[in-house]
C-alpha cells in the first residue's frame, strides 16, 4: 500500500470523527449523542492550546496531555499532525484539489513553489504567544526579586537565550556581544525595580482567532451545524441561534475560498499551529529529502506538494506537511525518500523571520494586551452584560484560558450560551455569554454540560453538588452567575397594574429567589355604579364592560360598606358575578358606587438566593427589553462583585 | 542552511548522523515532558480544592514588661506623646535599632487636621521622630483611605509632616493587596489585606484620634485597621461589630496611640465642623488597643458597654475592657 | 493529487509504514470507542435529572443542614430530619394535631451543639406554617407562662430552657439540654442566622385584627389564634383570644372574622346554643348594647357573645354579669362600624 493512500485514509478518518463529535456534542446517553465522546479531543492534541495556556497559566491543565503526543510525533516524524491529522488541514487541502483538477502541471507547480508571504504564520504565532507571555514575565520578575538565585538563573537563560536567537548574529565581535548581553541583563533589573511591571505585564490568551482547531470547531460548531441543520432539520428541534455569526462564517468561508487563489493558503502562510510545528519539527528524526541517488530534477515532486516546501531543491523541512505526495509522483527509482537523516539536496531550516521583525512582533503582541486593557473593562468598568457560564473563573483569568472554541455554546441544551461580540471588548470576541433572550431557556439547574466540554477550564467541570452548593458544598452556597433584577418600570404588576407572575413562577431555586409583594388594587375607572343586586350577580350602570375583562380570578369586586372584597367569576358588558352573594342586611341602594379591584402579586428578588440563571428573564412576556434582566453583578467567580456580606447569606 | 552534501550512502556516516539526530530529539521529548509534568496542575482557580494562599500579618504585639498603657492630659499633642511613651519606659523599650516600622494612621477623609476627622500630622510626624531616633532603620506610614489616597494625605497634612520627618508614604495600590483567610473568622475569608508593604516590617503601630461613628457607635484604634483592608469593604458596614472584632484577631500591634485632644463628639467618622469637636485633653498610648479603645469611650460620654465590639474583643481574649485593671500610668503636660 | 503517479510499485518498508499508520487509526477508534461508553459527569448528571423529572421526585437534593452556613461556634450533633404532615406525629406524637389543624406544611429539625462544649446542646424544629397567621397560631396555643421577652424575630421569648419564636409563615421552637446562658445564647444565635438567611414576604404582626384588641387591662403577650376547637366548640375556628385582668377577675375576650355577616350570626346563635346545651349555661338578660348580644350564665362563669358585620365577637368566663356586659362594650366600641 502507497503511504499516499494511508494518509488520505487518514485524513477521512480523523474529518469525519471531527465532525461526529461536534455532532454528538447533544447532552444525552443515546447512541448519536455525547455520552462518553471526547468531544473536544481535537482542542486537547494541539500543542498550540498547551503552550499557550501554559504561558498564561503557568501551569499544565491535565486535559492537554494529548498535546504531548503531538508534540512528540512531530519531533520524531515531523509535521504529520498537519498533513494527517489536522481536519481544517484535510479540508484545505480537499478544496485545494478540486480547484485545480485538471488544471496544468505547469500551473500547479507554479502555485506550489514556496512563498516569501509564508513567513507571515511566525509573525503570527509570534503576536499571538507574545501576547500570552506577560503573565509569564511578571511571575519571573517578582521571583527575581525575591531570590537572587533564581534572578541569576533567569538572567542566565535570558542572555543565553537572546545570545542564541540573536546576539551571536548581530553582533560579530564576541566581546561585543557579551558587554550587549551584560547591558540587557543591567536593563532587565533596572526595569524590575523601577517600573510598576504588575501593571504592564497582562496576558491574553487570543490564539483561538487563528489557530486552526478552535477555529474549525466554532466554525463547525456555531455556524456549518447549525446551517446544515436549516435543511436537515434533525438534530436541533427549535433551531440553533448564535449571534454574530455572520463575522464567524465569512472568516471561515474566506478562508476555504483561499484555497482557490493559492493552495492551502491558510495552512502556508497564516495558520500559527503550523509553525509552532515548523519550529518543533525542525530538527525532526525522519523527514522528507533526497537519498543521493540519481535524480533527473524532472521537478514533478514540486508540483503536488502541499507545503511548498520544494523537495526538489533544498527543502524547507519547517514548511513540509508530510503529505507524502513527492514520493508518488518520483518518477525515477528513489532519488526521495522519507529518511532519518538530512536531505542530500540540502535543508533550509530558516523560517524567513528577521531579527527586527522577530523583535517588533514580541514587543507589539506584549503590548497589545495592557493597552487594550487601558479600556478598564477588566477593572471598574467590567460590563454587568458580561454573564459567563457557571463554573467559570476569575474574568482575567478566563481570559487566560479561553479559546474563543464554542464547544460550550455547542454543548449548551438550552442555546442560552452565545459567542461574545465586541460588545465587550475585544479580548472577549466569541467567548461564552450567556443571552437570555437567544435559546429556549436560561442555564439550567441541573445542568453541568459546559464546563465538563471546556478543555481548558476556562469553564471548571463542577459537579452538580458543587453547582447548587449541596452536599461538601454546602459551605460554599450555589454557583452564582449573576443577579437578577426587576425592572419596576416595565414590569406588568409594578408599572401597570396587570397581574402577572410568570418570573416567580419560573424561578427554579429552593426556595424560591423570586418572592412577591401583594397589593389590592382600584382598577383604571374601576368605580361603576350599582343598578341592582341579585344574589351573586351586581348589575352595574354606566360605561359597558368588555365582558369576560374581570373573569381571571384576580379582579374582586368591593362593595360599599363592605371590608372584604369578594372575587369577581364573570362579567358581561353591565353585570359582575361574585363568587359569594353579598349578605348584608341591607342591600346598597341603587347608585351605590361599587369598586372592581385587582390583586396584584410583585415580584421582588432576594439577593441570598438567586443564581442569575435567567429562566426568569426567559420567560418575562415584556418581549423586547425583558422587564427582569439578569446581570453579572454577584456572580461568585469574583469576590470584588458580591453585593451581600458573607455571613449575612 | 544544510548545504547538498555528496557522501550520503556511508552507512557509518548515516548511523552517526542518526544516533545524533535520535538523541537530540529525545532530548526534546524528555524537556517537553518534564516541562509539562512540573507544571502540571489539575486545579483552576476557583476551585473550592485548591489551596488558598492566605496572606495575614505576622503578631507584633510587644512581648516586653512594663507599663500597658498610660494617660497623658495636657494640649500638646508632641509633648503628650512624648510624655506618655515616657512612662511606658520610653520608646526604645518598643523600638530597637534596625526595627522596620509600620505607621496606620487614619487618613481616611480629605480633611483638614484641624477637623479631627484624621490623624494629626504633628502626631504622625513626632512618632515617626521618635521611631527614627531609637534607630529604627526605616518608618513606613500607610493607610487605605475612603477618598483618593493622594489627596488624603496631602489635604490632612499627614504626607508632607512624616516625609518630613524622615519616614516613607506608602500610596496603597491594587497590587499590594492579596486575598487573606483569617482563621476562625466569618467575614475576612479571602479578602484582599494591606500586605505588600508589611514585608520585612517589624513593628506596628497604629495611632487614631476620637471619633464618634454613627454606624460603629465609635471609631478609634480598633476601627482604624479598616484601613489595612481593600476591595469593595462598604459591604461590612452590614455587620460593622463583626469587622471590628476580625480586625482586632488579624491585626496585633506593638502599640496603638489613641488622640483625644479634641474628640469628635457627633456627626462622625467625617464631622466637618468644629462644633463637633469636644477639647477633650487626653492622648493614651497602649500595648492594648481593646484598653485604649474602652478609655476612649468615656471620652465621647459612653462606656465601652456602647460598643459591642469592644464586648466581642474582649470575649476572644484579644484585650482588655476593664483599663483601669492595667494601672495606666497617668501624667499630665 | 495522484495526477502524476506512475503507478510505480510502492516498497515493502512503504506498505508497512502505511499498513502501520491504519493500525494506529484502528487502535484509536477502538480508544475511542471504549471510552464512548464511560458517560461525561454531565452526561450522568442530566440522565439521572430527566428520570427525576419523569418519576416526579425533586431531583434537587434536600439541604443537608438546617441552615446552609452555622453561626461561628456552632456545628450540628446529628442529622437533619424532615417531616411532612403525613410523618408529623412520629416526631411529636400527641401534638401533631394541634399543627394539623393549624395548617402545617413541613418541619425540620436538627440537634445542634456548640463547638467549644459538646455537652452544650439543643433541637432546633422549624415549622413551615404554610401563612403567618397559622405561625402565629401555633406560637400562641402553646406559649409558655413565666416567659421573658427575647428579643429575636416576631414575639420570641425565652421560657427556663426554651425559645419559641415566629418569623413570617415559621415557627421556631429551639429546646436546650440545660437552662445554661451560654447553650440559650447558642439557640439564639442559631434562630437569628436563621432569620437573617430567611426573608420572609409577611409577618404575623401584620394581622390586622389582632389590634381590635383593647389594650387596657389586657395581659402583655397573651394574645393568641385559636385555629380550632375555640372554647372546646367544634364549629370556631380561627379565632384571636386576650386575656384581661380588671382588679383580681380575670375574662378572656375573642374575635373571629368569619366569612360573612350571615355566618357571623349563624355561628354566633349555634356559640349560645353550645354555651346552653353542652355548659349547662343559661341565658340572662340581654344586655342594651351591642344590639342583640347574649350573656350567658354558666354557673359562676358568664360567657357573653355579640356580632358586629362579619365579626364574632365575645367574652368567655367573665367573672359577673355586669362584668362580662362591660368586657363586650368595651370590645365593641374598639370595632370597626359594620354594613348596616
Amino acid at each position: 500500500m502507497k503511504i499516499t493512500t494511508a494518509r488520505r485514509l487518514t485524513q477521512i478518518f480523523f474529518f469525519t470523527l471531527f465532525v461526529w463529535l461536534c455532532l454528538a456534542a447533544t447532552v444525552g446517553p443515546l447512541w448519536w449523542q455525547w455520552r462518553g465522546w471526547p468531544i473536544a479531543w481535537f482542542l486537547q492534541l494541539d500543542p498550540l492550546v498547551a503552550l499557550g495556556t501554559v504561558l498564561t497559566t503557568h501551569s499544565f491543565h491535565p486535559s492537554l496531555a494529548w498535546a504531548l503526543v503531538t508534540i512528540g510525533l512531530t519531533i520524531l516524524f515531523g509535521r504529520v499532525f498537519c498533513g494527517f491529522v489536522c481536519p481544517f488541514g484535510a479540508l484545505h487541502q480537499f478544496v485545494s484539489w478540486l480547484g485545480r483538477l485538471g488544471g496544468r502541471p505547469k500551473d500547479k507547480m507554479a502555485a506550489n513553489t514556496y512563498r516569501p508571504a509564508q513567513v507571515i504564520k511566525y509573525y503570527v504565532l509570534l503576536a499571538l504567544l507574545a501576547a500570552a507571555a506577560g503573565n509569564l514575565l511578571l511571575t519571573l520578575v517578582r521571583a527575581s526579586r525575591d531570590s537572587t538565585w533564581i534572578a541569576l538563573v533567569v538572567a542566565a537563560v535570558a542572555v543565553l537565550a537572546l545570545f542564541w536567537l540573536t546576539l551571536r548574529k548581530v553582533i560579530a565581535s564576541f566581546r561585543r556581544a557579551v558587554l550587549f548581553g551584560a547591558l540587557l541583563v543591567l536593563v532587565w533589573f533596572g526595569a524590575a525595580a523601577l517600573l510598576s511591571v504588575e501593571r504592564l505585564t497582562l496576558a491574553t490568551l487570543q490564539i483561538g482567532w487563528l489557530d486552526p482547531i478552535p477555529l474549525v470547531y466554532r466554525s463547525f460548531n456555531l455556524v456549518v451545524l447549525p446551517a446544515t441543520d436549516l435543511a436537515v432539520e434533525k438534530w436541533f428541534p427549535s433551531g440553533r441561534f448564535y449571534t454574530g455569526v455572520g463575522l464567524i462564517g465569512a472568516l471561515f468561508v474566506a478562508l476555504v475560498l483561499l484555497n482557490l487563489v493559492v493552495p492551502r493558503f491558510f495552512c502556508r502562510i497564516l495558520c500559527p499551529l503550523g509553525a509552532l510545528l515548523g519550529v518543533i519539527g525542525r530538527g525532526t528524526l525522519w523527514s522528507i529529502g533526497k537519498t543521493g541517488a540519481k535524480c533527473t530534477e524532472c521537478a514533478l515532486c514540486d508540483v503536488d506538494c502541499e507545503g511548498a516546501c520544494n523537495p526538489m531543491g533544498p527543502i524547507r523541512v519547517s514548511e513540509c506537511l508530510m503529505c507524502m505526495n513527492c514520493l508518488d509522483n518520483c518518477p525515477s527509482v528513489r532519488p526521495i525518500a522519507y529518511l532519518p537523516r538530512p536531505s542530500s539536496g540540502g535543508e533550509i531550516s530558516a523560517s524567513g523571520v528577521t531579527r527586527r521583525g522577530f523583535v517588533a512582533t514580541l514587543i507589539a503582541g506584549a503590548a497589545a494586551v495592557p493597552l487594550a486593557r487601558l479600556d478598564g473593562s477588566t477593572k471598574s468598568d467590567w460590563s454587568p452584560s458580561l454573564i459567563r457560564p457557571p463554573g467559570s473563573v476569575a474574568e482575567e483569568e478566563f481570559l487566560a484560558r479561553c479559546l474563543k472554541c464554542g464547544e460550550c455554546m455547542r454543548v449548551c441544551p438550552t442555546n442560552v450560551l452565545q459567542p461574545s461580540g465586541f460588545a465587550h471588548g475585544w479580548e472577549s470576541v466569541w467567548t461564552p455569554v450567556l443571552n437570555n433572550r437567544i435559546g429556549t431557556s436560561g442555564c439550567q439547574l441541573n445542568c453541568i454540560a459546559c464546563g465538563h466540554a471546556c478543555p481548558t477550564a476556562a469553564i471548571r467541570p463542577l459537579t452538580l453538588d458543587e453547582k447548587q452548593g449541596a452536599g461538601d458544598f454546602t459551605e460554599h452556597g450555589p454557583v452564582r452567575i449573576g443577579l437578577a433584577y426587576v425592572d419596576r418600570g416595565r414590569c406588568l404588576p409594578w408599572a401597570m397594574e396587570r397581574p402577572c407572575i410568570v418570573c416567580e413562577e419560573n424561578c427554579p431555586v429552593t426556595p424560591k429567589a423570586i418572592y412577591v409583594s401583594e397589593i389590592e388594587s382600584t382598577v383604571r375607572d374601576g368605580t361603576f355604579a350599582i343598578a341592582s343586586i341579585d344574589g351573586a350577580t351586581v348589575r352595574v350602570s354606566g360605561t359597558p364592560l368588555t365582558p369576560g375583562r374581570f373573569a381571571s380570578g384576580d379582579y374582586t369586586c368591593k362593595l360599599p360598606d363592605e371590608t372584604r372584597s369578594r372575587r369577581i367569576v364573570a362579567n358581561t358588558a353591565d353585570s359582575l358575578t361574585l363568587d359569594t352573594a353579598p349578605t348584608a342586611e341591607e342591600p346598597p341602594p341603587p347608585g351605590a358606587l361599587l369598586e372592581v379591584q385587582v390583586r396584584l402579586q410583585r415580584p421582588v428578588i432576594d439577593p441570598a438566593r438567586c443564581i442569575g440563571c435567567g429562566v426568569c428573564e426567559h420567560e418575562c412576556p415584556m418581549t423586547g427589553l425583558r422587564a427582569i434582566r439578569v446581570t453579572a453583578d454577584n456572580e461568585t467567580r469574583s469576590a470584588n462583585r458580591s453585593i451581600l456580606l458573607k455571613g449575612s447569606r | 542552511m544544510i548545504p547538498p552534501h555528496q557522501s550520503p550512502l556511508d552507512p557509518a556516516a548515516n548511523r552517526r548522523e542518526f544516533l545524533r539526530r535520535g538523541l537530540q530529539a529525545g532530548a526534546a521529548v524528555a524537556l517537553t515532558g518534564g516541562l509539562a509534568s512540573l507544571l502540571w496542575n489539575r486545579h483552576p482557580p476557583g476551585d473550592f480544592n485548591r489551596e488558598a494562599a492566605s496572606a495575614l500579618l505576622p503578631d507584633f504585639s510587644d512581648k516586653n514588661a512594663g507599663p500597658k498603657m498610660a494617660i497623658v492630659t495636657g494640649q500638646n499633642r508632641t509633648a503628650m506623646v512624648r510624655r506618655a511613651l515616657e512612662a511606658m519606659g520610653g520608646i526604645s523599650r518598643f523600638i530597637k535599632r534596625g526595627d522596620r516600622v509600620m505607621l496606620k494612621v487614619n487618613a481616611a477623609f480629605a480633611t483638614p487636621a484641624i477637623l479631627s476627622a484624621t490623624t494629626h500630622p504633628e502626631l504622625a510626624a513626632e512618632l515617626v521622630r521618635l521611631c527614627l531616633g531609637a534607630g529604627a532603620a526605616s518608618v513606613l506610614v500607610t493607610d487605605n483611605p475612603i477618598n483618593d489616597p493622594e489627596s488624603c494625605f496631602n489635604l490632612t497634612g499627614i504626607g508632607p509632616a512624616v516625609r518630613a520627618a524622615g519616614a516613607e508614604l506608602v500610596l496603597p495600590r491594587a497590587a499590594q493587596f492579596a486575598p487573606g483567610t483569617l482563621p476562625g473568622a466569618r467575614l475576612i475569608r479571602d479578602w484582599p489585606i494591606l500586605h505588600e508593604p508589611f514585608r520585612g516590617i517589624t513593628k506596628l503601630i497604629g495611632v487614631a484620634p476620637v471619633k464618634q461613628h454613627n454606624r460603629a457607635g465609635a471609631s478609634m484604634t480598633m476601627k482604624n485597621w479598616y484601613g489595612l483592608l481593600g476591595g469593595r469593604r462598604n459591604q461590612f458596614h452590614q455587620d460593622i461589630n463583626g469587622i471590628i472584632v476580625e480586625l482586632a484577631m488579624l491585626v496585633r500591634p506593638t502599640f496603638v496611640v489613641l488622640d483625644g485632644t479634641a474628640s469628635m463628639m457627633a456627626n462622625g467618622p467625617t464631622g466637618g465642623s468644629l462644633a463637633d469637636l469636644k477639647p477633650t485633653q487626653t492622648l493614651v498610648v497602649s500595648t492594648d488597643g481593646i484598653a485604649a479603645d474602652a478609655f476612649g469611650a468615656t471620652l465621647l460620654d459612653k462606656t465601652f458597654r456602647d460598643l459591642p465590639y469592644i464586648a466581642g474583643a474582649t470575649e476572644r481574649g484579644l484585650g482588655t475592657a476593664d483599663f483601669a485593671s492595667l494601672n495606666p500610668v497617668r501624667a499630665a503636660v | 493529487m495522484a495526477s502524476f503517479s506512475t503507478g510505480r510499485r510502492p516498497s515493502a518498508r512503504e506498505t508497512a509504514a502505511a499498513s502501520g499508520v491504519l493500525v494506529a487509526l484502528l487502535a484509536i477508534a477502538a480508544w475511542l470507542w471504549s471510552v464512548q461508553a464511560h458517560f461525561s459527569p454531565a452526561v450522568t448528571v442530566a440522565a439521572s435529572a430527566a428520570l427525576a423529572a419523569e418519576s416526579g421526585r425533586k431531583s434537587v437534593a434536600a439541604p443537608a443542614n438546617l441552615i446552609a452556613t452555622w453561626p461561628a461556634g456552632l456545628r450540628a450533633m446529628g442529622p437533619m430530619e424532615s417531616f411532612s404532615p403525613d410523618t408529623l406525629s412520629d416526631k411529636i406524637d400527641g401534638k401533631a394535631e394541634l399543627y394539623l389543624s393549624a395548617g402545617f406544611v413541613a418541619m425540620r429539625c436538627q440537634r445542634i451543639t456548640s463547638a467549644a462544649a459538646s455537652d452544650a446542646w439543643f433541637e432546633a424544629s422549624i415549622y413551615d406554617m404554610g401563612q403567618p397567621e397559622n405561625a402565629f397560631s401555633v406560637y400562641s396555643s402553646q406559649k409558655r407562662t413565666a416567659t421573658q421577652e427575647a428579643g429575636i424575630g416576631d414575639y420570641g421569648y425565652r421560657a427556663g430552657n426554651q425559645i419559641c419564636l415566629v418569623h413570617g409563615q415559621y415557627y421556631l421552637e429551639l429546646v436546650a439540654a440545660d437552662d445554661r446562658e451560654p447553650t440559650l445564647q447558642s439557640a439564639a444565635e442559631l434562630a437569628r442566622t436563621f432569620i437573617a438567611a430567611t426573608a420572609v414576604a409577611r409577618h404575623a404582626n401584620m394581622a390586622k385584627d389582632e389590634a381590635l384588641f383593647p389594650s387596657d387591662g389586657m395581659i402583655a403577650g397573651s394574645v393568641m389564634l385559636l385555629s380550632a376547637d375555640v372554647f372546646g366548640f367544634d364549629q370556631l375556628n380561627n379565632t384571636y383570644t386576650a386575656r384581661y385582668r380588671e382588679g383580681k377577675d380575670d375574662a378572656t375576650l375573642f374575635l373571629s372574622r368569619r366569612a360573612s355577616p350571615a355566618e357571623a350570626a349563624q355561628l354566633a346563635t349555634a356559640l349560645c346554643d353550645f354555651f346552653v346545651k353542652d355548659c349547662g349555661g343559661k341565658e340572662t338578660v340581654a344586655p342594651t348594647t351591642p344590639r342583640g348580644a347574649v350573656i350567658i350564665d354558666s354557673g359562676g362563669a358568664f360567657d357573653g357573645v355579640f356580632v358586629s358585620g362579619a365579626l364574632l365577637g365575645g367574652v368567655h368566663q367573665a367573672a359577673s354579669r355586669d362584668a362580662a356586659e362591660r368586657w363586650i362594650q368595651r370590645l365593641h366600641a374598639r370595632l370597626p362600624t359594620p354594613t348596616p
